[in-house]
């Protein structure tokens, strides 16, 4: 293992562990490679080293801004009050013009057309809380802007590039909205921010002003950061000077005792996660998984406008309306390498794959009726949803099986088909691919094998 | 032509050995779907009938090499007859493909309180009884003990529907066949079906398909047995036999009840 590696993942755990103990407290709820890890924090943090998109549920007061707001700061080297700043706040009122950007007016009364950009669109780093106030209508608005981190306005756009972005969302109540699909779809993965435990309460009870926060806070450079944000520069300009307030700020927390992580260090953690291969059993969970949520034997491919149907078997594909989508299936081999990184690993298990993927599937997936009654009575310490995904992409029960299972059980039958093709045994490998798919009732993975190897 | 794709990640993931000559038969893992309790019942008739009862004798000389237990099922009256354990299990595999099934014990019980098909007359099997490792059929019963276990605890007696099993063909069975739990095996405890019991009348079944007895039944549980592996079947006078060891016996008063037309799987 590379010096360097090991140096800069320390870093990492230690931002972790310091944000965990004093500023988010928080319990574990998470275990893979094992090692535990608070879920909320940990995808928070796998979201920082990716720069992804994360939503978080939970209930009111829960501590979901609070740990975007923390996560922001730390990885980020952005002092908290600005964080605090030019985060959004949702609500049904909530304009594109509110949101994104304004007309000039001065030029406009001088026939001239400039968009005036907000804060939330410049600054990298974002934070939308209570996102599902905004009505459906609108919330197509940031479409663009989350998955890209490009916005438009006018005939203009401003583009910040991938850059991680958290959402808060309160469970379902009077005063929210449902997010629409393509919105869930471009969120990498969902958390909830949890009850933490009735010690951690009575400590962040006692914290009266949130005095803990001015380690991480610096009014001075705030301002000077919201000037710059205010100053009509062009946004290669803005960039330059929030970059130096950044390096300043950094300089700072080092005099505090509180090393963050520079941008070569960001950049070099990229490179690393990137290069991170799977290893051959997780990436056939992952191509399995592929199959269970995109095949239907019976309507050619998963469809969101065609009914879930268990005629050919209890695969995932039969649990619920919709489909997988290209999105999701980037998230995972995203999350899972960075978690990968993070514990030093030198490949992706399926250990990385089967803990990541609940997390990028639970909130985009639409789980029939049926599929929720089986799972609604147990006892669980998840929200229904990710209780229902960890299940089904899990062993699962005897009653609903999950993948996991059946991808042990039918391995090696998809490893004698890989064999017989990569050895140049096209005839005898789609014979057999036949056999497994059994009309359709075998792994869906067979069937798509037979496409494949039919060239069809 | 394959697609390139496929091609390559097989180069990146396959074994250097290439893979020897198949010697037994395929048999796919499979997940059969559940099915609702509105289904309908009926005997296997007609050409249909005739159609899976050659279909049937097909697999039992191609994939199981025509072992006698397998060899009972009859086509006459134009009605299929004939029934032991082995012969639903592999019935049941060809009926799933073409989106039916026989009967569970729940099924059973469901179609008799509906009036669905009547039953007099004729026999059926529906259900093992597991409640040891001894005799009878001592070499079975440590066999799905073994693969019980694989699932989590196992607390006797057991009654497990055939239409979850599988079928294998293996040499050191007496019957040379075994049994092998599918994902959709399901394991009851069946407490119901221990010898204490025997005797015991009762006039109909839990949502499992086991007895709920009363004094004043009209039906008979008749459950000797207090060791190793029988099978579960619905007797001419619609009582409950749970403790026959003979699974290869069959005659023609034995009737395969299938789901068929009107069933819909459980979504």
């Amino acid at each position: 293992m590379p010096k360097t590696k090991a140096k800069i993942q320390g870093k990492v755990k230690g931002l972790y562990d310091r944000i965990g103990s004093e500023f988010y407290l928080c319990r574990d709820d998470f275990e893979a490679g094992g090692e535990k890890y608070n879920s909320a924090l940990l995808m928070g943090t796998l979201t920082e080293l990716n720069r992804g998109n994360m939503l978080l549920f939970g209930e009111y007061g829960g501590g979901k801004t609070t740990s975007a707001e923390y996560l922001q700061s730390v990885f980020n080297g952005l002092p908290l009050d600005l964080v605090k700043r030019v985060a959004i706040r949702g609500n049904p009122q909530l304009t594109e013009e509110k949101m994104v950007g304004r007309p000039h007016y001065g030029k406009m009364h001088q026939g001239e057309e400039d968009v005036v950009w907000q804060h939330f669109v410049q600054i990298g780093p974002k934070i939308f809380d209570e996102f599902n106030r905004i009505p459906e209508s609108n919330q197509a608005v940031v479409l663009n802007g989350v998955d890209r981190g490009e916005w438009n306005y006018l005939n203009d756009f401003i583009s910040t590039g991938p850059q991680p972005f958290f959402a808060t969302c309160n469970y379902a109540d009077r005063g929210n909205n449902g997010l629409i699909p393509p919105i869930l779809d471009r969120f990498d993965v969902a958390v909830e921010s949890r009850f933490p435990g009735v010690a951690n309460v009575l400590h962040i009870a006692q914290d009266y002003h949130n005095d803990k926060d001015k380690v991480l806070s610096d009014p001075k450079l705030t301002r000077k950061a919201l000037s710059v944000l205010n100053s009509g520069k062009p946004q290669t300009e803005v960039q330059k000077e929030l970059e130096a307030i950044v390096q300043e700020h950094e300089k700072g927390l080092m005099t505090k005792d509180f090393p963050v992580l520079s941008r070569e260090d960001k950049e070099r953690i990229e490179q690393e996660v990137r290069a991170i291969p799977f290893d051959k059993d997780a990436e056939q969970y992952f191509a399995f998984l592929v199959a269970e949520m995109n095949t239907s034997p019976k309507y050619g491919q998963k469809r969101s406008i065609d009914p879930a149907t268990t005629e050919n078997g209890l695969y995932l594909q039969a649990s619920f309306v919709g489909s997988g989508s290209r999105r999701e299936e980037k998230s995972i081999v995203r999350y899972a390498k960075s978690l990968a990184w993070l514990q030093n690993q030198d490949k992706v298990n399926l250990d990385h794959v089967t803990q990541v993927a609940p997390y990028v599937l639970w909130h985009r997936v639409r789980w029939t009726p049926e599929t929720q009654n089986i799972f609604k009575d147990n006892d669980r310490n998840d929200p229904l949803d990710l209780h229902i995904t960890k299940n089904l992409l899990g062993d699962g029960t005897n009653e609903m099986p999950g993948v996991k299972k059946r991808f042990g059980e039918s391995q090696e039958n998809y490893q004698r088909v890989i064999d017989l093709a990569g050895h140049g045994k096209m005839d005898e490998a789609l014979r057999e691919a036949k056999e497994y798919s059994a009309d359709g009732r075998g792994h869906p993975i067979f069937q798509d094998a037979v496409k494949d190897l039919e060239g069809r | 032509m394959p697609n390139p794709r496929f091609l390559k990640t097989a180069e990146r993931w396959m074994n250097k050995e290439v893979p020897s000559e198949k010697t037994q038969p395929v048999t796919p893992v499979q997940q059969s779907p559940p099915l609702m309790n509105n289904a309908s019942y009926s005997f296997l008739e007609g050409t249909g009938g005739q159609a899976i009862l050659d279909e049937y004798d097909q697999r039992v000389s191609g994939d199981y090499q025509g072992v006698s237990a397998l060899n009972v099922l009859s086509f006459a009256d134009n009605v299929l007859k004939g029934s032991n354990p082995f012969a639903f299990v592999l019935l049941n595999k060809i009926l799933t493909q073409k989106k039916m099934r026989i009967a569970t014990p729940a099924d059973l019980e469901r179609a008799l309180e509906k009036e669905a098909i009547n039953l007099r007359g004729t026999y059926g099997d529906s259900g093992l009884v597991l409640r040891s490792d001894g005799d009878p059929n001592q070499y079975l019963a440590k066999d799905l003990i073994n693969q019980v276990k694989q699932r989590g605890s196992l607390q006797f007696p057991l009654m497990v529907p055939l239409a979850g099993l599988d079928l294998r063909y293996d040499a050191n069975s007496p019957y040379n066949l075994s049994f092998q739990l599918t994902d959709f095996a399901e394991l009851i405890y069946a407490p119901q079906l221990n010898k204490i019991n025997h005797g015991k009348k009762f006039n109909k079944g839990d949502e499992q398909g086991l007895p709920i007895f009363e004094d004043s039944g009209t039906r008979t549980l008749y459950s000797s047995e207090s060791n190793g592996l029988c099978r579960l079947c619905r007797v001419r006078g619609l009582g409950l036999d749970a403790g026959d060891g003979y699974l290869a016996y069959s005659d023609g008063g034995g009737r395969v009840i299938v789901c068929a037309e009107g069933t819909s799987a459980k979504n």
